[in-house]
């Protein structure tokens, strides 16, 4: 990655914990690589009340998609966008985009983007589909309803913003390994998954690793990414 | 061209967050921790 692309509350969250995280004895050799990594990685904060961000942090008031697609043109590794509603705020760029010509005027707005829920399960997540009432918890717990709502192709067919709905991280997400898994262990399942091709996670490994995930325990943690 | 890529979890119905933002449902084994360091390192 040569860019990370945050959100307001997932750099806040990250600014928090990655910053001294390789002090921490409890770290292990790859939470101490990564928070080198975090500190010296560039990157950019999208907020609209942001004041100051450290850590080599830039402060970017909206998603301007010409903008974006500037960076891109950079030369570096690829870039990383982190955050529920900075996510979410990328894939209504990215539908608007891809839609068919007659379609643009209709792309979702924002808000529907974003569901709310008090759990994963069913029950939770039909009582988000009812409710469009926005409000600050339903932009924080945002879901990609467009990917249910619209089709999963028109967000991911092609494009520059191609990983937020590319058939590589599809795929991943609908492998049989993780989606099993992470249904038998509270329905969550990795950054890992979504940041590597389908090609490079074959479906055979990703059950094997997450075998020795569930032999070994797992332990919860916050700002992971 | 870089492209720009998703770095998040999310649960299989399809959320990335709680009601409230928190993320302690994600589960992050070690071996996770090193595939995403390795993927962020590129």
């Amino acid at each position: 990655m040569s860019v990370f692309l945050d959100g307001r509350v997932m750099h806040e969250m990250t600014a928090e914990f990655w910053p001294t995280a390789d002090a921490d004895p409890a770290s292990t050799p790859p939470m101490v690589e990564f928070a080198r990594i975090w500190r010296d990685m560039p990157k950019f904060v999208f907020s609209k009340t942001l004041e100051h961000a450290d850590w080599n942090a830039t402060i970017v008031r909206e998603v301007v998609p010409d903008e974006i697609r500037r960076l891109e043109a950079e030369p570096g590794g690829d870039m990383a966008v982190g955050g529920a509603v900075l996510a979410g705020e990328f894939m209504r760029h990215e539908a608007r985009r891809d839609a068919p010509l007659r379609q643009r005027r209709r792309a979702p707005p924002l808000r529907r983007s974003f569901g709310l829920t008090a759990g994963s399960n069913t029950r939770g997540r039909r009582s988000a589909r009812r409710s469009r009432t926005p409000s600050d918890t339903d932009a924080m717990a945002s879901r990609w309803s467009l990917w249910s709502d619209d089709s999963l192709l028109s967000i991911g067919s092609k494009g520059s913003l191609l990983s937020i709905g590319s058939v590589g991280s599809v795929l991943s997400i609908g492998s049989v390994g993780s989606a099993l898994s992470a249904l038998s262990i509270g329905s969550v399942f990795s950054i890992g998954s979504i940041m590597s091709s389908a090609s490079r996670w074959s479906m055979m490994s990703h059950r094997a690793r997450t075998r020795v995930m569930d032999s070994q325990g797992v332990r919860p943690r916050n700002a992971t990414s | 061209m870089r492209k720009i890529v998703l770095a998040m979890s999310i649960s299989v119905d399809g959320f990335f967050a709680g009601p409230n933002g928190e993320l302690d449902s994600h589960l992050v084994s070690d071996e996770l921790h090193a595939t995403s360091t390795s993927t962020s390192a590129r």
